[in-house]
């Protein structure tokens, strides 16, 4: 096994030869493979900065430009760090179903559900309960949200066998149906029933709206970070986070362990839920004040795919990603007033995906140009 | 038949390196037109590898090569196929869920573009008729048995007009019975003209079937002779070296075996109403300071008693018993508090996690015990305490801090395997395959950790496929077939001949 | 129900299963080679953008609808080079490629003057058929009815079927896709399969992609597909690999989608964001039945797995 596996990649067609050998290495260094990590998002960038050009825009002013947006001031800072909590926690979310091997992707509806659930535990709850307690509430209720929607998911993995890809997406769509009725289809109890004209969610109580410290951050990004450093010490140092990195390494190797594979699946992919749930929580409580559809449903669970990726699936590299992440997405809004179509911070995300599991290769395998001695000795 | 030269193969001076590491060394050797050549070797001497050279799939590092006298230097496997090599590896390189005839046909040119199921059924029928092999082109490739399989291959490669065939260790999954049938179509194919090379451990298949025979030792060659000037005992210490006996007849009958330790009776394993029982009412005992080796041709059931024991897989009816208690339904967690050790046979992918380090390796199968972890946490130091005095105390070599397991040799992963299953301090342990593919000299390693763990009152059950393995450790034998235990013996009663017609169903 | 408002549905579910029909086929081609193209969203919205750029400044459908396949293919080669060349993980390119894709669509629709966003294209493909056989009973709006491209997908569907199951290449193609290193060793060109079956995929969702904005809605707006694509990669699944199957099942969502148009005519009135939902729940429940009856899989042996050709 440890002997390198070799093929000659250019040569399948059999007619002709190039010379170059690929190895697959034994095992890489960590600091490796977030160089070749940093190297992908660079070029990220610069792929970006052609597109631009084509586009007829200078790339440097709307780098520059977008810079200044999210780190220029106190209030960029702010804006930045109000979307690096929920980018954190999906980012969490995703990696802990991730690093077991359970491909889901239901971030996305887990948050919605979190939403959902953390909107109504403020409406009812926030008016009596004292600030703290509220928040607590509110927090409580999302996280159960998000845990339960992604149960939809993981009792038919975890019994059947049913992929989570495909069921984590389709419940994507039916959370995001289930809140755009909520709001736009009926007149529920989330509705803002004082004017019937244009369709909105109603206002939190003010006792659950999270304020800025010092104008900069507030207590969801505290919860995050504290959230990020229990996911850590919970892989690393807990029965529960050993058995899902034996799992997410080999299933094989996890049932010779004795491990439970359906408990296993469903609590991971509780948490995980619960994780994504808590970020439609405190999205609600410090970004929209309200069930909003239209500010909740911008693909923050998808981006979490992003932030998990490129952090190499650990907890702690998720929080210094999920700030740059949140920097990019919160330049988008002032994009358009420059000119450029704000969705141009979607491509370089996309791109940085793309050339982050494109890099995996890199990591894992080592190119070099052959030098054939055939008969020279 | 192109005959220019009466040399089919020639390879000169043939290096091959992974990493530095001298895997062939200067290797010559010739294969004539119309032979069956063996090429012999321990596990690691390189043979595969050499192969695997000619075959197209690695490229020396040093050396040359001529086919029927021209310069021959395929770059892909394909490409050696098109001058006429074609090697049946030890993986079939047939797709399972297609037909025969599919598979005889993939990637001929005369195929028509196109094709309707029974045209090819007949086209296929046509390239058996001519070759004179016979597999129902209809059937899917996954429903047949390994002769079989192996049969279209060979028909396969013919059809592509290979002239040289090389075997991959092509008897291993082989019943003796259908050994011999591959040994007189081989036969047949040099008969025609063509040369055969085949890849082999196996002393007595090399007196049996071969000519001429290679022989390779830790990459390099060390004879090459016609097979009637020679004896299997040259050949055993031409393979072995001198500075080490072969591992048979060294059963010491100095130790006591004790009480029983686990019993099974008439165990079953039904998955499937309309195929055969998995296994069928076996009955098998193993004492305190005893081992039992458990022989048969791979898929008559090993596999699956191994799992039933360990828990892996459910009994469909039976008992099993451990040290008097049953432990039919217990989860593999509490077979482990019982005191059951398993190596498993898929070391890579089942036993550890080579992804992970030293330490979470260690830990498997430990996770829930007290000395590790205190209610949900871990005891981290305790844990690498444990894992610094496996790595000392098994002498397991190449523990890189912070880098996973996947940088050891195979040697030491599996002493990593036994460490970890011997220093629970089993009462049981089910050893599967715990040599195959370790060198000689990491494997005799092996069998002396598991005879000293008998010394200490173990009881150990041992699945191989190394006949003479099982017969040279174990007091007891036990043959499988079809999922049945057909005989059960001190191995001091038994003989290689004796098994091997158990092993192939007769009695 | 009444008759009418039967036949009616149907073909409003034939037309809104059209798009699924043929990026779902070309899935199959994809995933027949091993290769999970999970990005198909994204690809179609691609499709849709070019087509829809072109169709209005040249004025000619057509010509749109052979950009969108082109582009769509050309965009597909990224999937190409990730899975095929470099091994990547295919779930996580496939999601890169739906957020690609989507801001990728949306930069470009804000992209020319006026902008294509702002554009309207009229409805641009015709039947076939003149309107007098389009009131013959039952086979007249059933059959009769459509448009080329409608009748094109039933094309493109009799012929996938066709090549998986009665020609050499279809034969490659499933070897390849089950298991390349027996393909490799009996010399198929493994990655140049995979790249042509991801590339052949693309093109199909290009042009459904292109039949949406041209046809279904006259338009092009940002994410106007709004799950088809994935849908499409799921009902290949459900379908077993086979795109005759697939053809059932991708009007069988049309009918399911396009059922509030059916219930209106009936006189119901349910909110359209719950309607919505539907296709999306049922997917996800028949998913979820079909596992828990574990049916023997017909699934490439291989599909999501890279190809590295083995050692030792």
């Amino acid at each position: 096994m440890t002997a390198p596996t070799v093929d000659r990649a250019a040569s399948r067609s059999g007619r002709w030869h190039i010379p170059i050998t690929v190895e697959q290495r034994a095992a890489s260094r960590f600091l490796q493979q977030l160089g070749v990590n940093l190297v992908a998002l660079v070029l990220a960038f610069g792929l970006g900065a052609i597109l631009l050009l084509m586009a007829g825009d200078n790339p440097l002013d709307v780098y520059r430009e977008m810079f200044d947006r999210a780190f220029g001031s106190s209030r960029a800072l702010r804006e930045t760090l109000r979307s690096t909590t929920p980018l954190i926690l999906t980012g969490l979310a995703v990696t802990v179903c991730f690093r077991m091997g359970l491909w889901s992707i239901g971030a996305e509806g887990q948050l919605i559900a979190g939403s959902v659930a953390g909107a109504a535990a403020a409406l009812v709850l926030g008016p009596s309960l004292p600030a703290p307690l509220a928040v607590a509430a509110v927090v409580i209720a999302a996280a159960l949200g998000g845990a339960a929607w992604a149960t939809l998911a993981a009792v038919p993995r975890a019994l059947f066998g049913t992929d989570e890809v495909v069921t984590t997406l389709m419940l994507n769509f039916v959370a995001l149906g289930i809140m755009n009725y909520l709001i736009f289809g009926s007149v529920s109890y989330w509705r803002d029933r004082t004017n019937p004209g244009f369709p909105a969610g109603k206002v939190i109580p003010e006792s659950t709206q999270l304020d800025p410290y010092f104008g900069v951050f507030d207590a969801g990004l505290i919860l995050s970070l504290a959230l990020a450093l229990i996911v850590a010490l919970a892989l690393r140092r807990t029965v529960w986070g050993y058995q899902l990195r034996v799992a997410g390494d080999s299933r094989a190797a996890a049932s010779y362990a004795g491990i439970n594979s359906t408990r296993q699946i469903i609590s991971v992919f509780a948490v995980s839920g619960a994780l994504a749930g808590v970020a439609g929580g405190t999205y609600v409580m410090s970004i929209t004040f309200a069930l909003e559809p239209r500010a909740i449903a911008v693909n923050l669970g998808f981006v979490g795919i992003v932030v998990a990726a490129v952090a190499l699936l650990k907890p702690l590299l998720v929080v210094p990603i999920a700030f740059l992440m949140g920097a990019l997405l919160s330049t988008a809004p002032s994009l358009s007033i420059f000119g450029v179509s704000p969705a141009v911070v979607i491509v370089i995300q996309g791109i940085i995906l793309l050339c982050v599991a494109g890099a995996q290769f890199f990591i894992r395998y080592r190119v070099r140009i052959t030098r054939v001695e055939v008969g020279s000795r | 038949m192109p005959q220019d030269t009466e040399l089919a193969v020639r390879t000169i001076g043939i290096s091959k390196e992974f990493f530095g590491q001298s895997v062939l060394e200067d290797v010559d050797f010739d294969l004539r037109w119309g032979e069956i050549h063996a090429l012999l070797g321990e596990n690691g001497a390189g043979k595969s590898t050499l192969c695997s050279i000619l075959a197209g799939l690695y490229h020396p590092t040093r050396g040359e090569m001529t086919l029927a006298g021209a310069p021959y230097g395929p770059h892909s496997p394909h490409a050696a196929l098109e001058a006429g090599v074609g090697m049946v590896y030890q993986h079939f390189r047939l797709v399972e869920q297609m037909t025969v005839a599919e598979n005889i046909l993939l990637g001929n040119p005369d195929v028509p573009v196109r094709m309707t199921a029974s045209g090819l059924a007949d086209r296929a029928r046509e390239v058996m008729d001519r070759h004179g092999l016979w597999i129902e082109p209809t059937k899917y490739v996954g429903d047949l048995a390994v002769g079989e399989k192996q049969q279209a291959e060979i028909i396969r490669l013919l059809n592509r007009g290979v002239k040289v065939l090389i075997l991959d260790e092509p008897t291993a999954v082989l019943t003796p019975r259908e050994a011999e049938a591959l040994f007189a179509a081989l036969r047949n194919l040099a008969d025609q003209g063509r040369g055969v090379i085949l890849v082999t451990h196996k002393l007595r298949e090399v007196q049996q079937s071969a000519d001429t025979v290679t022989v390779l030792r830790s990459g390099k060659k060390v004879a090459h002779q016609r097979v009637e000037d020679t004896t299997t005992h040259d050949l055993a210490r031409l393979m072995i070296g001198d500075d080490l006996a072969p591992g048979s007849g060294s059963v010491d009958a100095s130790h006591a075996t004790g009480d029983e330790l686990l019993e099974l009776h008439s165990v079953s394993v039904v998955s499937d109403a309309a195929t055969r029982p998995e296994l069928d009412g076996v009955n098998l005992t193993v004492r305190a300071g005893q081992i039992v080796g458990v022989a048969g041709v791979s898929g008559n059931g090993q596999r699956e008693l191994a799992e039933v024991i360990t828990g892996l897989r459910t009994t469909t009816s039976g008992t099993i018993r451990l040290r008097g208690e049953d432990i039919s339904s217990q989860t593999i967690g509490d077979r482990i508090k019982n005191g059951m050790g398993f190596v498993p046979e898929d070391r890579l992918t089942r036993g550890l996690v080579l992804g992970l380090e030293i330490e979470d390796n260690v830990l498997l199968r430990s996770q829930r015990d007290r000395e590790f972890s205190i209610g949900p946490f871990l005891r981290l130091s305790a844990i690498n305490q444990w894992a610094r005095r496996l790595i000392d105390g098994f002498d397991i070599r190449g523990v890189r801090k912070g880098l996973p397991i996947s940088v050891l040799s195979g040697g030491n992963l599996q002493r990593l395997i036994l460490a970890r299953e011997l220093s629970r301090q089993p009462a049981l342990l089910v050893a599967s395959e715990p040599t195959r593919g370790l060198d000689v000299g990491a494997a005799e390693a092996v069998r002396t950790i598991l005879k000293a763990e008998r010394g200490r009152g173990v009881g150990i059950l041992l699945f191989s496929g190394d006949l003479e393995e099982v017969l040279g450790i174990s007091d007891e034998v036990v043959v499988m077939y079809e999922g049945r235990v057909v005989a059960s013996r001190p191995a001091s009663e038994v003989d290689v001949a004796q098994v091997g017609r158990w092993m192939a169903g007769l009695t | 129900m009444n008759d009418w408002v039967l036949i009616q549905s149907l073909v409003v579910a034939v037309s809104t299963g059209t798009p699924v029909v043929l990026a779902g086929s070309g899935a199959i081609l994809t995933q027949r080679s091993g290769v999970l193209d999970l990005g198909v969203e994204g690809t179609m919205l691609i499709g849709a953008v070019s087509g829809f750029w072109v169709t209005t400044s040249t004025g000619s459908p057509v010509a749109g609808l052979v950009v969108a396949v082109l582009a769509a293919a050309v965009f597909s080669m990224i999937q190409a080079v990730l899975a095929v060349s470099l091994r990547a993980n295919q779930v996580v390119v496939g999601v890169a490629l739906v957020i690609l894709g989507s801001g990728l669509s949306s930069f470009i629709g804000s992209q020319g003057d006026p902008p294509v966003a702002r554009r309207f294209s009229g409805s641009i493909f015709t039947p076939v058929f003149p309107e007098s056989v389009h009131d013959w009973p039952a086979v007249g709006p059933l059959l009769l009815s459509h448009d080329p491209v409608v009748y094109l997908s039933w094309a493109f569907v009799a012929v996938v079927q066709w090549y998986i199951f009665r020609t050499r290449t279809g034969m490659h193609l499933r070897a390849v896709g089950h298991d390349p290193a027996s393909a490799d060793a009996a010399g198929l060109p493994v990655s140049g399969m995979r790249y042509l079956h991801v590339a052949l995929g693309g093109a199909a969702a290009g042009a459904g992609g292109g039949y949406l904005t041209l046809r279904l809605f006259s338009d092009w707006f940002d994410d106007m597909t709004a799950g088809m694509g994935w849908i499409a990669v799921i009902l290949v699944i459900l379908a077993s690999w086979r795109s005759l199957r697939l053809l059932v099942a991708a009007y069988a969502f049309g009918a399911i989608s396009s059922l509030g148009f059916t219930l209106q005519l009936l006189g119901w009135n349910i909110p359209t964001e719950l309607l919505a939902i539907l296709p999306f729940l049922v997917v996800y429940l028949v998913m979820v039945f079909v596992s828990a009856a574990e049916r023997r899989s017909q699934m490439p042996a291989s599909l999501a797995e890279p190809y590295f050709r083995e050692s030792r």
